[in-house]
């Protein structure tokens, strides 16, 4: 499994793409803590009441970046196997026809859950830099707040590898996730977009509100997506 | 005894109400480089996609390098596989596509890389983009994925499509120089029949989804009977030489300078033997039917 694991994360970051859109959040997330001030909320007043200090941590929080970047990601890794008939190439490398699915649920979500960690780490530090620790919290508070964020990461990132499996074509699986991101965009600005809210729900004040449930909704998204996929990918290849 | 690599046991397949293999047996030695003959849709890429764990709802079994089918998965890293139309990423070079394959088997060697790629003559294209590839490109990168790794068994569907006639002879010379130094047993299927007699040593003809022929090369010899032209002064000295010296009586006489000898072995032994007693020699040609002809009176005979 691990060599597998690892010949994905070669084929990923040998994608153009990829290194795009995980360059333009970063950068996005760069700018956020630049212009971190205090009482002066910079997101979603949805999410943020405007008299609520900002602090990294808060950054942190509201991260959504790698739920768009995760798209990508995905994409790259799943739509390829299937369209460019690679599949056949690892069968004969000697993978499982069985075990396929998970090596690529596994990869997509260690690189996601990579990426958020990666990002959020980033936050720390320039806040640290920038702030020199004034509205910086403790390290383990980030490293809390990441877990929490990254179960709907995990559960999204199967999700997408499901409908990746079925759409098979990069392009039409990107057509497939945003233009319903498009057509909802004013679901997204008040927060109905679904894995915006999963996270949003589960990040938002993380010593207090837990939402468990909502944790367990997006694992058990991630487990129905992964079994879906698997049934899928066993069933087309012949 | 010799090593056998695979041996199939009643393999059949059925692609809804069509029979597309049916009752396969046979076994390929180590060192064995075996041709599968058989025209379109006799079966071949059926079987040997079997063999390649692309396929594995079929009838029968087969046994591949010492373990069943049902555990075949843990030696296919053994093997290497080149079936149907080449499939790569797109994106990647043809040095970074072999890399993710040699990563995902577990064998991360920029200097085996290296070497395939030099060896199937891709060395100063290894830098570029699989979509940019010509089809005979691909097809050498498809051959060197099958072949990186030093696999102990190769399955090999048509490779010389869509190969200039240089690429064929050096993946010939490939196939071979890996047959006699690694002893890598080969599995080929091609259309080209005169490729796969200076290649092949053990031949497989199918028919319909039936093995309707197994034989080694020295019996296709045999089969083909081979004849050699004599083109001389003196045919009746000639005769006498090859039945008092070298023991030869299955020849016929063409005409007065010309006679053709049946069943000899070596062609220089009598030559030597003619061109010493003084006779004069003015042409000798090998002949006899070639693979392909051979192969069309296996199928006459089965109708």
């Amino acid at each position: 499994m691990i060599n597998s694991i690892k010949a994905d994360m070669y084929r990923l970051f040998r994608s153009k793409t990829v290194w795009l859109v995980i360059c333009l959040f970063l950068a996005l997330q760069v700018r956020a803590v630049f212009t971190l001030k205090p009482f002066e909320p910079i997101f979603d007043t949805h999410f943020v009441e405007a008299s609520s200090p900002f602090s990294d941590l808060k950054l942190i929080s509201y991260n959504y970046g790698v739920l768009i970047e995760s798209i990508f990601t995905v994409g790259t890794l799943v739509c390829s196997m299937y369209s460019e008939g690679l599949l056949k190439n690892s069968i004969i490398c000697g993978k499982s026809i069985k075990k396929i699915p998970i090596y690529k649920t596994v990869t997509a979500v260690y690189i996601n859950t990579s990426i958020l960690f990666i990002q959020n780490l980033t936050i720390y530090i320039l806040n640290l830099l920038l702030h020199k620790g004034y509205r910086s919290t403790y390290f383990p508070n980030v490293l809390l707040v990441t877990l929490w964020q990254a179960v709907p990461v995990i559960g999204w990132t199967c999700f997408l590898i499901f409908i990746a499996a079925v759409v098979r074509k990069y392009s039409y699986f990107l057509a497939a996730i945003f233009v319903p991101l498009i057509a909802l965009s004013s679901g997204i600005r008040t927060g109905y977009y679904l894995p915006t809210v999963i996270m949003g729900y589960i990040v938002y004040e993380p010593y207090v509100g837990f939402r468990i449930y909502v944790a367990l909704f997006a694992l058990a998204l991630s487990l129905i997506s992964v079994f879906l996929f698997w049934l899928h990918t066993n069933r087309r290849t012949e | 005894m010799r090593d056998v690599v695979l041996r199939a046991n009643g393999i059949g397949k059925n692609y809804r109400k069509t029979r597309a293999l049916n009752d396969i047996n046979f076994t390929v030695y180590r060192g064995d480089i075996c041709g599968i003959i058989g025209r379109n849709g006799a079966g071949k890429t059926t079987m040997l996609k079997i063999f390649s764990g692309l396929i594995t709802n079929y009838d029968g079994s087969y046994e591949m390098l010492g373990v069943k089918d049902t555990e075949a998965e843990r030696v296919r890293f053994r093997t290497g596989s080149m079936i149907d139309t080449p499939s790569f990423f797109a994106e990647l070079t043809a040095y970074e596509n072999l890399m993710y394959f040699c990563i995902q088997k577990g064998v991360a060697d920029e200097l085996k890389v290296d070497y395939i790629l030099r060896v199937t003559g891709l060395a100063e294209d290894k830098n570029k983009k699989f979509k940019a590839m010509s089809m005979g490109m691909k097809q050498r990168l498809a051959i060197a994925f099958a072949l990186m790794d030093e696999p102990e068994l190769v399955f090999l569907d048509e490779p010389s499509n869509a190969l200039d006639p240089m690429g064929i002879s050096s993946m010939r010379e490939l196939f071979r120089q890996l047959n006699s130094e690694f002893e890598t047993t080969f599995v080929i299927s091609n259309h080209i029949l005169t490729e796969l007699y200076s290649v092949a040593n053990r031949f497989i003809i199918l028919d319909k989804g039936k093995i309707i022929k197994q034989l080694t090369k020295t019996e296709l010899k045999e089969q083909c009977k081979r004849g050699l032209y004599i083109r001389c002064d003196d045919v009746k000295k000639t005769t006498l030489v090859l039945e008092n010296e070298l023991g030869l009586y299955d020849y016929k006489i063409a005409d007065e300078n010309r006679l053709i000898i049946y069943r000899f072995s070596d062609t220089s032994e009598i030559v030597k033997n003619l061109v010493y007693k003084n006779i004069r020699i003015y042409g000798v040609q090998e002949t006899g039917i070639s693979l392909e002809d051979y192969y069309k009176s296996v199928l006459e005979e089965q109708g």
